[in-house]
């Protein structure tokens, strides 16, 4: 009953504030931006890629009668789909790539990274309800908090409370309370215009899911309560409510400014990835030397002819009962698949390497543990990137694995000038990405969600702690 | 030396200072009496050029305070109420900073000593830190800065609250001493005692207006008393 | 009783104070780690562009070796080694993968400033007779996540932490006495509340300062090249002025906020706000009017009208027959082609194709131009998009070098094919001669007056901006009243 007295007092007491007033109007105005830009930009960019799948689909159809290989090397473009919730955070949806050309011989980079024909601006930070949320909100909540205790005790107003027989703990609970309903009320227009956004017909490829939207609103739930404690915890013990200021602008210039970076420097410096010339030298190499750097390619090719004259008991190439130019190209493309597996195998597991690091430091930063999983349950983050990757990738083999068969069964009489027609093209399979679940993506981000529920969890212990112990000078 | 003339201040409708009018001589010491909001505080103010008057003026030693505030501020000392000082430095520091400010000329060490011995302050207690400092301490290095500054006036806001009655007692042959070497003092009390013991002269403020001022040599202890309370019955 | 005297009595005094108080020592010592932190990550950075550098000219001198060799070899003979027969006697094959080149974009003098969009944005290329638009679209292997937070650099550092920092000690300056209780005591000193304030800043702003030259003198010590050069010290003289100008506006914001004569707890609020919106709000607000605005064609238009002309192109539909035929030559002896002649003709499709595409390219960076036309007038709104500008501008990390180094290439490109595909048309036989006379690339950077003259900008915007503050702080401290 007090605790309500005190929250309601607290509420109005914010809402009359002119500086709350004026961080509801930028917030909201900011969220809202962010969102209906979002929006818009997912739309339009959702519709132009699956036009251009239809279209190169269309062009793989209707390449006309030519040899399969000829077809591999073609190729087919796959343009990577946007998530239904990238709208909400695009992760680092702008610094990979967006398209995969499919061909045979090569397991090609995703290329056209958005962020290449972007501005300087954008490495300040880009406009997206996550980042506003992220960065912004918290912030907010340090304005609005830091002076809880602090600032009372200061107005003397404290005392007087104290005196009347209030516990500690229940003016704690009253103004936290009182603080995120006055925080409710910031977020509410966002929130509003999200969900009316989201159930407006929208012709895109993917419908948003609501267990997602769920795990999303939990996570971000989570961090606020974080530092509304956190704020709590450090009014209640700050010696004047500056100091307390200080020290949580502090906590928050470290949480959103520093520990993404340091993050990254220290990925960088423990788990180094190689440049692309390396990269594509040792790709080069092994395929030439052989992987183990002794089984050159012409020995392999001579071996194969060897092997294969004997199985089928013949002379010459030509006399075999299969297309002996297919066979060929089904074991190099076996090998180098081999051999691509064995460095992309690597270099993705340096990279998921580097993002479990990440998860790790998140035990310092609670900004880092929702940002991870933010980007994951959105899945605009690398994990998802490699995934449609992975995916591409095996696409591509069963694509050239079926024209090569082909080519090897149906071949044999007319040599390289067999040629397959638009049916075949046709008779490919449809990529379509199948996405992770939920559920594995949050096995993925396990250590994330440790972190964060644990930041809650210690925070709140503090406040409580903290609280009942206040000081009445 | 301090002279106020139709004194007025008027903070948007309150009127804080009514037309107050007011000498203080080389050698007095007026001892201005009034509850809080009387307008003490106002007139002190006005006299530092810490706000300026909405009609009338303050002069210190002929000049117009608002028209030369650099040169007042030259010739007059202010005690505050409360005075804190810089914690982290010594009674000597914060003399020697405040009185280089004050004069524009460097102080030997000794002549600095000197001033704060001279205040009654204790020689070993010199070169302690503020933070372990008495408020009578406190106050004694206040008139140490007066006493550097060569000030022609000293005015004091509330200058015994707080001070226990031997503090008191010291306090009140200091500003004496002052007042014998030719100094002007003002000072804002609530100590009637004090104001009969030390002062030449008693004023007191209702409201913003000066109601009563006499010598302090024609009256006695509770006619004091009286006097101060009818006014504040009022 | 001189004016300067007693300000720097103040400034004297105020050091002393923020000694004691430790505040300051702590703000120095951050920013001294954090700098150092920087200086670590961006030499670190520019070892790894010199180094793979390094490597490319490598594999390029050996890939020349290989060719000179069978150049001098017995004519006609191609010499089969390991799996990869090569001709280079092919112009076409030369031209290709096998003679290509790399345009380099070396790292500049002072690179380890900042890593700027070096990041993101490729040091090389490697230049053959591929059309232009599938050189550029080479990428160096990152990890997203850390492009999207960026690195931990000096330029980092001094865009967001210096100012957060000097905010930081700066920002209780009258108020800290108010509530220290000595400040009714100071203001009834014949000293002008201005030049309280100006002592106050004094002190910070030397000490500062001091920092921002030692971390501009240890820049050079440790991470600059050519240390005798004199050109590193005219570049060194740039990239100090501007850390003490940017931290002059910072320190006139903090000095203005002083004046409005709230509580310092209000006062960190206000510089806080200020500082969001400087270093954050306000580049993600332009950066989102910029895209929204100025849309671009996108990429995958470029792409999908790439394929639709080499579909027109009749050719047998490959993406290039040539690079087939490199691919697989044992292939090609049962074709009956002429591979010359195959050659040529992938030329003319690829030709023909580039032709087709040039206005969607072209539509492609009038838009990009139009886009960075609006940025380069938009940063004049905040002091942190200038100091983002002048900072990699000197470290020559910035997008202005880079598009520079993007038209030399196109440059060389041309020069490449102009070299290569008469040879190729006239199925003329690549000789030693031709090796010799192969273009090279070299970038050439702009001089010193150039970098100078638009470091310009940037400064009269500084300049413009701490003028506006001051006329701020005049006006509050003709307003500003000790008391009430």
């Amino acid at each position: 009953m007090r605790i309500r007295r005190i929250a309601t007092k607290e509420f109005v007491e914010m809402t009359r504030d002119g500086r709350f007033r004026w961080s509801c109007a930028i917030l909201s105005t900011l969220t809202v931006l962010a969102l209906a830009v979002g929006i818009k930009t997912y739309r339009d960019v959702d519709r132009l890629h699956r036009e251009a799948q239809a279209e190169a689909r269309e062009h793989w159809d209707h390449q006309g009668e030519k040899n399969p290989h000829a077809a591999a090397h073609y190729g087919l473009y796959l343009f990577e789909p946007k998530s239904s919730l990238s709208f909400f955070d695009r992760g680092v949806e702008s610094y990979t790539g967006v398209t995969v050309f499919l061909e045979a011989h090569k397991q090609n980079d995703m290329k056209n990274r958005p962020a290449r024909d972007g501005t300087s601006l954008q490495r300040f930070g880009e406009m997206t309800a996550a980042m506003v949320l992220q960065t912004l909100v918290p912030l907010v909540i340090v304005f609005l908090s830091f002076p809880m205790i602090a600032g009372e005790r200061e107005q003397g107003t404290l005392r007087l409370l104290m005196s009347q027989g209030v516990r500690p703990f229940e003016i704690a609970a009253g103004k936290a309370l009182g603080t995120v309903s006055a925080l409710g009320v910031i977020i509410l227009p966002a929130a509003l215009f999200g969900a009316v956004s989201l159930w407006l017909p929208s012709n895109t490829t993917e419908v948003v899911n609501p267990g997602h939207i769920m795990a999303l609103a939990l996570c971000y739930l989570f961090y606020f309560m974080t530092f509304l404690a956190i704020s709590m915890s450090v009014s209640a013990v700050g010696r004047s409510s500056s100091s307390v200021l200080v020290w949580l602008l502090g906590f928050w210039i470290f949480n959103v400014l520093m520990a993404p970076r340091i993050s990254a420097e220290i990925a960088n410096w423990a788990i180094p990835l190689p440049s692309a010339f390396e990269f594509e030298k040792a790709i080069e190499q092994d395929i030439a030397q052989g992987i183990d750097g002794h089984d050159p390619a012409s020995e392999r090719l001579e071996k194969l002819k060897r092997e294969l004259l004997a199985k089928h008991q013949v002379e010459t190439v030509e006399d075999l009962p299969v297309n002996f130019a297919g066979v060929v190209l089904k074991e190099s493309e076996d090998y180098g698949n081999r051999v691509f597996d064995k460095h992309f195998g690597e270099l993705w597991a340096k990279i998921e390497r580097q993002d479990v690091l990440a998860q790790l430091i998140s035990f310092v930063s609670p900004t880092m543990a929702v940002r991870s999983l933010s980007m994951a349950i959105c899945r605009s983050d690398t994990a998802d990137h490699l995934e449609f990757t992975r995916q591409a990738e095996a696409y591509r083999r069963e694509l050239i694995g079926r024209l090569n068969q082909d080519l090897i069964e149906n071949g044999a009489d007319s040599g390289f000038n067999y040629a397959a027609d638009d049916e075949m093209w046709k008779s490919m399979p449809l990529f379509r990405y199948r996405p992770e679940s939920l559920a594995d993506v949050l096995k993925n981000q396990v250590i994330a969600v440790i972190s964060l529920s644990s930041w809650l969890v210690a925070a709140l212990v503090c406040a409580i702690g903290m609280t009942s112990r206040i000081r009445v000078d | 030396m301090l002279v106020a003339k139709d004194l007025t201040k008027k903070y948007g409708e309150h009127l804080a200072l009514d037309r107050l009018n007011l000498a203080v001589l080389p050698g007095d010491v007026y001892c201005l009496l009034g509850a809080n909001g009387a307008g003490k505080t106002t007139t002190i103010n006005l006299f530092l050029n810490f706000v300026e008057p909405t009609a009338g003026a303050a002069f210190v030693d002929g000049s117009n305070v608002v028209e030369h505030p650099l040169e007042c501020k030259r010739r007059i000392a202010y005690v505050p109420e409360t005075v804190l000082l810089y914690k982290n430095l010594t009674g000597l520091e914060n003399l020697k900073f405040f009185a280089e400010i004050a004069t524009g000329t460097t102080f030997t060490r000794a002549s600095l000593v000197d001033y704060l011995v001279r205040s009654g302050l204790p020689e070993d207690a010199v070169d302690r830190r503020i933070s372990g400092y008495s408020k009578g301490m406190r106050q004694k290095v206040g008139i140490a800065i007066a006493l550097a500054k060569s000030a022609k006036a000293l005015i004091l806001d509330e200058p015994t609250s707080g001070l226990d009655p031997k503090a008191s007692n010291e306090f009140s042959r200091l500003l004496l001493d002052l007042s014998e070497s030719g100094v002007a003092i003002l000072m804002a009390t609530h100590d009637l005692f004090r104001a009969k013991e030390t002062g030449t002269r008693i004023g007191i403020m209702k409201s913003g207006v000066l109601v009563q001022s006499f010598a302090t040599s024609d009256v006695g202890h509770t006619e004091l008393e009286s006097i101060y309370l009818d006014h504040m019955s009022d | 009783m001189s004016r300067s005297r007693q300000i720097l009595r103040v400034a004297r005094h105020e050091l002393r104070l923020s000694i004691a108080d430790r505040r300051l020592v702590a703000g120095v010592c951050l920013l001294m780690l954090v700098t150092g932190a920087g200086i670590v990550s961006g030499t670190r950075w520019v070892n790894h562009q010199r180094a793979t550098i390094s490597e490319l000219e490598k594999d390029e001198r050996s890939r020349k070796e290989t060719i000179r060799q069978e150049l001098n070899a017995t004519p006609g003979q191609t010499q089969v080694s390991k799996a990869m027969p090569i001709d280079a006697r092919s112009p076409a094959i030369v031209g290709g993968k096998l003679g290509s080149t790399y345009a380099t974009l070396q790292p500049k003098r002072l690179a380890v400033l900042a890593i700027g969009q070096s990041d993101l944005l490729p040091f090389h290329f490697r230049v053959s007779t591929e059309s232009f638009r599938t050189l550029i679209d080479q990428d160096e292997i990152a990890n997203p996540a850390h492009l999207l937070s960026g690195r931990l650099d000096l330029g980092f550092a001094v865009i967001a932490l210096y100012p957060l920092i000097i905010l930081a000690i700066s920002f209780d300056m009258p108020a800290a006495e108010k509530e220290a209780g000595t400040f009714g005591l100071l203001m009834s000193q014949p000293i002008r509340f201005s030049d309280l304030i100006l002592g106050k800043v004094l002190s910070r702003f030397m000490v500062m300062t001091c920092c921002a030259l030692a971390i501009s003198t240890t820049v050079i010590v440790f991470g600059a090249s050519d240390r005798g050069d004199a050109s590193v010290w005219k570049d060194w003289s740039l990239w100090a002025s501007f850390l003490i100008l940017y931290g002059a506006f910072w320190f006139a914001l903090a000095v203005a906020a002083n004046l409005i004569g709230k509580s310092s707890a209000s006062n960190a609020l206000m510089l806080s706000g200020c500082w969001l919106t400087f270093v954050l709000i306000v580049p993600a607000i332009l950066n989102l009017i910029a895209v929204s605005a100025f849309p671009m064609p996108s990429r995958i238009t470029l792409i999908q009208a790439a394929r639709q002309a080499t579909i027109d192109a009749s050719e047998e539909g490959s993406r290039s027959l040539s690079a087939f035929y490199e691919d697989h030559p044992e292939l090609a002896e049962g074709s009956g082609g002429d591979v010359d002649e195959f050659m040529v003709r992938s030329l003319a499709t690829r030709s023909a194709i580039d032709e087709k595409v040039r206005p969607l390219i072209e539509r492609f960076d009038e838009s990009l131009e139009q886009r960075q036309r609006f940025i380069s007038r938009a940063r004049y709104l905040s002091p942190a998009l200038l100091a983002q500008d002048a900072i990699e501008s000197i470290a020559g990390t910035g997008t202005s070098r880079h598009r520079e180094f993007l038209a030399q290439t196109k440059d060389f490109h041309q020069k490449w094919q102009n070299f290569f595909v008469p040879r190729i048309a006239r199925k003329a036989k690549f000789e030693t001669r031709d090796l010799e006379a192969m273009p090279q690339f070299q970038f050439e950077e702009d001089r010193f007056a150039l970098t100078f003259r638009h470091l310009l900008g940037p400064a009269i915007g500084l300049i413009v901006q701490f003028g506006i503050v001051l006329i701020l702080i005049g006006r509050s401290i003709r307003d500003f009243r000790v008391v009430g």
